[in-house]
């Protein structure tokens, strides 16, 4: 649009014109950039560099880089001028002075408006006319007037200020240029050429005070905003080279939390906004990209696995590039998050992608190739340890002949299997993009390619995003703007959320498997099988043979049509279509331990899930005085539809074809076929008011009516209220110049949740064919769950208070938030007496509450033309509190440890217990020898009538004398204290520097690897540690954390396993250097990004942030073998065409 | 000038609103769509889909046995005194230390519950269905059989028990009174009436076989009214009424296709499945997607000579063994002496390797044999229920209460052992050369009773019924072990705490 403009200048014949009938058309323009431009970022700072090109194609770069407009004639100077210019965030105004003063080219600043003509004139013009009186009025953004503006003509000591109505008279020399300054403004600059009444208009001085946040369904100004709503943009983002946003945006946001669940590629992430909401519904914030919520729980995987408990997710966010992300916004309190009613009760985060921008086409070519050194291994028994453990249990707890001689046991192969299924991992990503556009269309195309291959051989993941968005002004009344992304990934998957033993995967087999068996042999990998009731499986095989593919494509198109009625008055319809189609496949080669009793086991899911989406609304804004009005009203229907095709089969005459030729599988496992539906319907309404950009009002609210709840209460309302007052807008603040901003914030209001499976009004019968005479016959059997006739809506309450503090322009700001919501009625899982014939009832029972503060800093320390220095600091701490779950005797169990040897739950809710506590036994002691009594009677009561001395001894809580699940209590909480943020920004000249710190403090893991490793459990390996430390004869002492020997069935979840969770992360390096532009490139950036570089923690498990349940909601930070969390060093070239 | 261009700006915005307010509201309902799954409103509406309700009662009761549900074998079979298990998470159930919230004594009372709800749902549907009325009752009636089996199973293990007859519409049903146990007995004959019996076929044709008969219901009743008369009840009152049903099986086993099988083995053999000697069965299937059953698995030794290799988990006694049988009794033979082990890489066999020996803790009870069974769920063996030699032997328990030692008890129970190759019976005197007794006869009918069912399910019962609980656990090795001493709250197994919670 600018370039445009430029040019019809240039070309038109109003070239002849005087400067002051451009000056009347360039009012015009401003005044109608007013109301097109009021969401404008005004970035004053910018950074150049360019060699040996036009003033003309400096102008551009200005223009694009920093949203300045530029009117100039071209016969007036020589636009063709070669110049080099380099400036590293510097003011627009001082690099023109720079480029343009030795030219003789003077330049004044109107608004966004930077008008050039050559300093000749104003110097011919001012000797040949007199001294003339300049006249006019200042306003601010609001169009208030401003009472006791500086005016002062540059250069002389002449001046006055404006009186209470804002006006003002000054006597000056035609060509003058008129300085209007005011505290909390930016300075303007105007050339006075003759008599004519100015109208100046004065920005708000800080550049983060005019952003723009995007909310539902329209924008705001950061100033207007009254809700707890942060911001994220490109540059604290792209600085990062990890893969996925969500990993990006860990410690950017106070009251964002970002939890990885494992090391592995294409893992996801628990995101929480503000604690854990609902136990049985999700607690993942609502992602809203462009516009477009998207849909979770799309992925087969989450449909069922055959059995085998593979049902951790990809990363559903792995469907954006983050590169390709311009801002990110996320809406924390009722007030931001009520106008996406029925799902914004975790919280919001709204995704702006880049668009084009008006200029000439722009082209980057980027990329960044990673390698990954193998993790650190633990120091585990050597297989002589193992085979003389071996022989001390075979003896002394079988009462049998040892297995290994004594030769055999000196010549054991020792062999490090961590290692053997360990490879440096590698990563490279290609991305090209390619933005511009004129004042008709603009467009951003994109296409990225990211291959990865863990720290776990055949672990890999691959993704490839193609996105366009183009911006189209169809003419004066209509606009319109089309996204589309298209993005496959694909990933191979070597670590798995297992429940039994059977499925656990490589790394859990690697931390098991008997260190004296060799990794190779001639035949492959299959020999080593479990034949001697070991619980052996080769962890090569496991990693080599396992099949176990995701592959997910999705499509999502939006399309939204603007149409202008009047000015301030906009309709707009936005719709749009996803599809999501996913596969699960795994094949389980009957030398793999899944695999092998079943002789072969192949998994083959698919789903496709398809949401419809049309939302028709209408912006108004209206301005009258003081008085300022911004009314959102809207209308949504959203629907989804599922399918799936799950199918399962054991039973393969060949491992050759794997899940390819799944009609080779003899028995069918499991077979089955899902097709659902959900839609929601809502209307809602936004309303802003602010009196004189100080005072503010916000009225939102949504009635949302949902198709999975039952007849008669589908429909809520959820309304939310704010208010906010700039207090350092007021008079009495005028005083305390260093202040910028000083601005008091609070909400209160109601959000909900209606995330139920679908159908579960209902009680449906599911397939119960019963073999009778030895064939199948169709039967129909009631399913367990009760439908609930009665199912409503889970609401969120949240009230939240919040200070803005800014000072000295906002170099140094304070964000500060105190919140406290409620989650009442919440979805959940009634147990039903089984007598009923149901096992339970989805049902609105119970209440959590949330609150927390949350603190963020950010601070321009040091702010120099070379050396800038920024940081930020954000703190959130959140409590979340179970309150009641209907019923003060409920307690809500995760699924069980390990299937068939731990099982029992490790996580439960219980009302007024911590969200998701670890719940075991406690381990006392060591059995000893004064515990049994001279006949060898015990004198303590036993677990499992297990008497071996320096076994462990389990409290018996209830005092029963009997040890049994009634002896178990909270043991532990998954929920961190509070998490912190550190970033750091350096730039010296063309490097800059930046650094990210993360810290969780205070959650505890329940580190399940220690049933196995620390426990002396004859099947399984065990860590060095603790071989050394165990409990002998000879060694005798009370340390729980190193018994003697446990057998299998007393391995259960237990305080032993419980482990400070507590890290401190430099989770990225990045070093940058900017090459100037030569050849066809503008220019060239290096970068090199060091990623979780250095954790320091007391944690023994791989990583401290894990969950190898994946984002399951109630069991939160156990470590059953969890992939590790690799370093990565990335090298990234960008390369700008 | 300004005010009809507000008038316009408000039109413009009346339009708009009710155009976008139209549109979401007439585009979409927010009423749900079934597709692939159907629910019990809907469906059960006639008579061919209504016996698919009926034929679920059976698969329901295949997962109470089958599966990796173990259930049964555990609650029933290792609570005998001959019972053992080397595993120390199967002997919590041998020596009775095992807790309320276990979960396979959950299992154990949620299975027969969810069968019993299907069976309420299906009879109240039926009553509502326009057809054949024989149909009708037929279906009714067999699921009022398989009702009443379910209620009978759980009154013997856990007596006074919630009890409902109606479906489980909404929660407010959810919570069914507790009957004392003489209620739920008087509950379960009213639905074994006449009427009942009535529609039942003698014989399943072989479309149906495998579905209950009326020789399966009138085998359940005589057996309700023959526990009826033991512990805790002691009503003899029904206890005609039981010799008259079993005398007409006995009578007339012909009319009902009903005889003991030569060979003992063959009954179990899961190439003869469904065979003369079968009444009632829980049917397994390993073709049938989840129809397979791990009980030869889970009684077999760890690793046999032959190729079926199982992880043992229960045991027969090895003293009981010997001294229960003669040689050359047939039923020895369901009872593996020996295997290999791996571990000691010989042969084992009884006798060679001492009880207390942590992994050889007996014999393994091998009646529920496949040698096709090499996992978890992949066997295909039934659990026979009911067989025509338990009705020779409650033929002659009844004849001895009501009657004493007459012919007619001693030759049935002749039958039985006649067929094991066991020493027969002599109506003059017992075995030990004593003159027999009511008393007597009543104690070798227990003894023979634990040799010729031996892990089928029946131990538990008739250890209640007899009113042996205090001796079973005084003579059990398991309980003995663990210490563990009689207590009156071991007659019956402790309601599940999900049970009890969830009334809370």
């Amino acid at each position: 649009m600018k370039k445009n403009q430029e040019r019809e200048v240039v070309k038109a014949p109003s070239l002849q014109f005087s400067l002051k009938m451009k000056l009347t058309t360039l009012f015009v323009w401003v005044c109608m950039f007013e109301i097109a431009a009021n969401s404008y970022s005004q970035n004053t700072k910018i950074s150049l560099d360019i060699k040996q090109a036009s003033i003309e194609t400096v102008l551009n770069t200005i223009a694009e880089k920093s949203d300045y407009q530029f009117f100039y004639n071209k016969i007036d100077f020589d636009t063709q001028q070669k110049v080099t210019i380099f400036a590293a965030n510097e003011p627009v105004t001082s690099i023109l002075d720079r480029l343009l003063q030795k030219r003789n080219i003077s330049h004044d600043l109107v608004n966004s408006h930077i008008v050039l003509f050559p300093s000749s004139k104003i110097k011919k013009q001012s000797l040949l006319q007199q001294e003339i009186l300049s006249t006019g009025t200042v306003v601010d953004a609001y169009g208030i007037p401003v009472p006791g503006v500086s005016v002062t003509v540059k250069g002389k000591s002449q001046g006055t200020l404006t009186d209470f109505d804002g006006n003002f008279a000054i006597r000056v020399q035609p060509g003058s240029v008129l300085q209007f300054s005011f505290m909390g403004f930016e300075t303007q600059m105007i050339t006075v050429v003759d008599e004519t009444s100015l109208n100046i208009q004065l920005k708000e001085a800080s550049q983060e005070l005019d952003e723009v946040v995007v909310v539902g369904y329209g924008e705001l100004k950061r100033t207007e905003v009254t809700g707890a709503i942060s911001s994220v943009d490109a540059t604290s983002l792209e600085k990062l080279a990890v893969p996925s946003v969500d990993a990006r945006l860990q410690g950017q946001v106070a009251g964002l939390n970002i939890g990885a669940t494992s090391g592995e590629p294409g893992a996801t992430t628990n995101i929480r906004i503000r604690g854990n909401n609902s136990i049985s519904g999700s607690n993942r914030p609502l992602f809203v990209i462009d516009g477009y919520p998207m849909d979770e729980g799309a992925e087969a995987a989450s449909w069922g696995d055959g059995g085998a408990s593979y049902d951790v997710a990809m990363n559903p966010l792995s469907m954006i590039n983050p590169d390709d992300i311009e801002s990110i916004e996320v809406l924390k309190d009722a007030s931001a998050t009520a106008i996406y009613g029925s799902r914004g009760a975790n919280g919001v985060i709204v995704i702006t992608t880049k668009s084009g921008k008006i200029g000439k086409a722009a082209v980057t070519f980027s990329t960044r190739q990673s390698i990954s050194p193998v993790p650190t291994y633990f120091d585990m028994m050597s297989g002589s340890e193992w085979r003389q453990h071996f022989n001390w249990f075979q003896e002394n707890i079988e009462g049998n002949e040892p297995r290994y001689s004594s030769e055999e046991i000196a010549n054991a192969p020792n062999t490090n299997w961590m290692k053997e299924i360990s490879q440096v991992g590698q990563m490279q990503q290609y991305a090209l993009t390619a933005k511009g556009g004129s004042d008709k269309v603009k467009y951003y195309l994109s296409a990225d390619y990211l291959d990865q291959k863990g720290v776990i051989i055949n672990s890999d993941y691959t993704r490839a995003n193609v996105r366009s968005k183009i911006d189209a002004r169809l003419n004066d009344k209509w606009s319109a703007n089309l996204n589309i992304n298209y993005n496959r990934s694909y990933a191979q998957r070597r670590t798995v959320s297992s429940y039994s033993v059977d499925f656990g995967g490589p790394v859990f087999r690697s931390l098991i498997a008997h260190p004296d068996k060799l990794p190779l042999d001639d035949q492959g990998f299959n020999t080593e099988l479990d034949d001697q009731g070991d619980f052996y499986a080769n962890p090569l095989s496991e990693a080599r043979d396992l099949f176990n593919l995701t592959d997910n494509q999705s499509t999502m198109i939006n399309l939204m049509l603007r149409y202008k009625i009047t000015n301030g008055l906009t309709f707009v319809i936005s719709s749009g279509n996803s599809n999501i189609t996913s596969l699960r496949e795994m094949f389980f080669p009957s030398n793999t331990s899944g695999g092998n009793r079943f002789n072969g086991r192949g998994v083959y899911n698919t789903s496709f899930v398809n949401t419809y989406r049309f939302e028709p609304y209408v912006n108004y804004i209206k301005k009258i005085k003081s008085h300022n009005l911004n009314f959102t009203l809207g209308a949504s229907y959203n629907t989804t539809g599922m399918k799936s095709l799950l199918y399962s089969a054991t039973n393969f005459p060949s491992d050759t074809f794997g899940s390819d030729a799944m009609h080779l599988g003899a028995d069918i496992f499991q077979r089955s076929n899902n097709k659902m539906e959900r839609s929601l319907k809502s209307a809602y309404y936004r309303a802003n008011y602010n009196f004189k950009g100080q005072y503010f009002l916000s009225f939102t609210g949504r009635y949302d009516g949902a198709s999975v709840l039952a007849e008669g209460e589908k429909w809520l309302f959820f309304p939310a209220f704010s208010a906010g007052w700039t207090m350092s807008k007021a008079s009495f603040m005028r005083p305390f110049k260093s202040l910028s901003n000083l601005k008091l914030r609070g909400s209160y209001g109601k959000t909900g949740s209606q995330s139920v499976a679908p159908y579960s009004t209902f009680t449906l019968l599911s397939k119960q064919n019963p073999p009778l005479n030895g064939s199948e016959q169709f039967g129909q059997g009631l399913d367990i769950n009760l439908g609930n006739q009665n199912l409503t809506w889970e609401v969120t309450t949240q009230a939240d208070i919040g200070v803005d503090l800014g000072f000295l322009n906002n170099r140094y700001s304070l964000t500060f938030d105190y919140y406290d919501k409620s989650t009442d009625g919440l979805l959940q899982n009634k147990q039903l007496p089984p007598s009923s014939g149901f096992i339970q009832t989805r049902a609105n029972l119970g209440t959590i509450k949330n609150s927390g503060i949350e603190l963020a800093i950010k601070a321009g320390i040091i702010e120099n033309t070379n050396f800038n220095w920024s940081t930020g600091l954000t703190f959130s701490n959140n409590k979340t509190e179970v309150v009641n779950l209907g019923d003060a005797n409920v307690i809500i169990e995760g699924k069980n440890l390990v299937n068939g040897l731990i099982s029992e739950p490790s996580n439960i809710m219980q009302q007024g217990k911590p969200f998701g506590a670890f719940m075991g036994y406690r381990v006392e002691g060591l059995l000893q020898a004064d515990d049994f009594d001279t006949n060898g009677e015990p004198l303590v009561p036993l677990f499992n009538s297990e008497r071996t001395l320096g076994s462990w001894k389990y409290k018996d809580l209830n005092n029963d004398g009997v040890i049994n699940s009634a002896d178990r209590e909270i043991i532990g909480d998954p929920n961190p204290d509070f998490t912190m943020g550190w970033t750091n920004n350096f730039s010296y000249k063309r490097f800059s520097l930046s650094t990210v710190v993360y810290a969780s403090v205070g959650a505890d893991i329940l580190h399940a690897m220690r049933a196995f490793n620390y426990t002396g459990t004859s099947k399984f390996n065990g860590r060095s540690e603790w071989y050394q430390n165990r409990w002998t004869q000879e060694n005798q002492h009370n340390n729980p954390l190193y018994p003697s020997y446990t057998p299998n069935t007393n391995l259960q979840v237990n305080d032993q396993m419980v482990e400070d969770g507590t890290y401190i992360r430099l989770n990225n390096v990045t070093l940058s250097y900017q090459i100037p532009s030569f050849s066809v490139f503008n220019s060239v950036q290096l970068n090199l990004t060091g990623t979780n570089l250095y954790t320091y923690t007391n944690y023994t498990g791989f990583n401290p942030h894990v969950n190898s349940r994946g984002t399951n909601t109630i069991i939160q930070n156990v470590d059953l073998g969890g992939y590790p969390t690799p370093q990565t060093y990335t090298l990234g070239i960008t390369l700008n065409f | 000038m300004k005010q009809p261009k507000n008038n316009i700006v408000a039109k413009f915005y009346g339009i708009y609103c009710a155009v976008l307010l139209l549109l979401v509201s007439t585009a979409c309902n927010l009423d749900e769509t079934l597709y692939s799954a159907a629910s019990r409103e809907n469906y059960f509406v006639n008579a061919e889909n209504a016996e698919s309700g009926v034929l679920a009662i059976y698969k329901l009761q295949n997962k109470i046995y089958g599966n990796v549900d173990f259930g049964m074998p555990r609650f029933t079979f290792l609570t005998a005194p001959h019972a053992s298990s080397k595993s120390a998470g199967f002997r919590i159930y041998s020596n009775y230390t095992f807790s309320p919230a276990d979960m396979n004594l959950l299992r154990l009372w949620e299975s027969p519950y969810r069968a019993i709800n299907q069976s309420n749902t299906i009879i109240s549907s039926l009553a509502k269905i326009g057809m054949n009325i024989e149909k009708r009752n037929a279906l009714i009636a067999e699921a009022k059989f398989l009702r009443a089996y379910n209620y009978f199973n759980l009154v013997r293990l856990f007596g006074e028990i919630p009890y409902s007859n109606q479906e489980t519409l909404g929660e407010e049903d959810a919570y069914a009174p507790f009957l004392s146990v003489a209620e739920i007995y008087t509950r379960l004959l009213e639905d074994l009436s006449e009427a009942t019996m009535d529609a039942l076929p003698d014989v399943r044709m072989d479309t149906e076989k495998g579905r209950v008969s009326r020789a399966a219901a009138l085998t359940l009743k005589a057996k309700i009214m023959l526990t009826m008369a033991g512990k805790p009840l002691e009503d003899n009152s029904h206890l005609e009424e039981a010799a008259i049903i079993l005398t007409e099986l006995v009578d007339n086993s012909a009319n009902y296709e009903l005889e003991l099988l030569d060979d003992y083995t063959s009954i179990f053999a899961t190439d003869n499945k469904l065979n003369k000697e079968v009444i009632f069965a829980i049917q397994n299937e390993a073709t049938v997607e989840l129809g397979g059953t791990s009980i030869s698995f889970t009684s077999s030794p760890s690793w046999s000579l032959t190729n079926t290799k199982g992880n043992g988990l229960y045991a027969v006694d090895g003293d009981w063994y010997a001294n229960s049988f003669i040689d050359g009794d047939k039923r020895r033979e369901v009872i593996v002496d020996s295997y290999y082990s791996y571990k000691h890489k010989k042969i084992v066999t009884w006798g060679t390797n001492p009880y207390v020996d942590g992994t050889t803790r007996g014999l393994f009870p091998w009646k529920h044999r496949d040698p096709a069974c090499t996992t978890g769920n992949n066997g295909s063996t039934d659990f026979i229920i009911f067989r025509y030699a338990d009705v020779l032997l409650m033929h002659a328990e009844v004849e001895n209460e009501r009657n004493g030692v007459t012919p007619v008890a001693i030759d049935a129970i002749n039958q039985v052992l006649n067929r094991a190759n066991a020493n027969t019976l002599q109506l003059n005197q017992d075995p030990n050369g004593q003159a027999w007794t009511k008393e007597s006869l009543r104690e070798f009918i227990f003894q023979e009773r634990m040799r010729e069912l031996c892990f089928e399910f029946h131990e538990i019962f008739d250890i209640r019924r007899f009113g042996k609980v205090q001796w079973s656990i005084e003579n059990s090795r398991d309980c003995i072990e663990g210490n563990v001493s009689y207590d009156p709250s071991m007659d019956y197994f402790p309601i599940p705490t999900s049970e009890m919670n969830a009334r809370d």
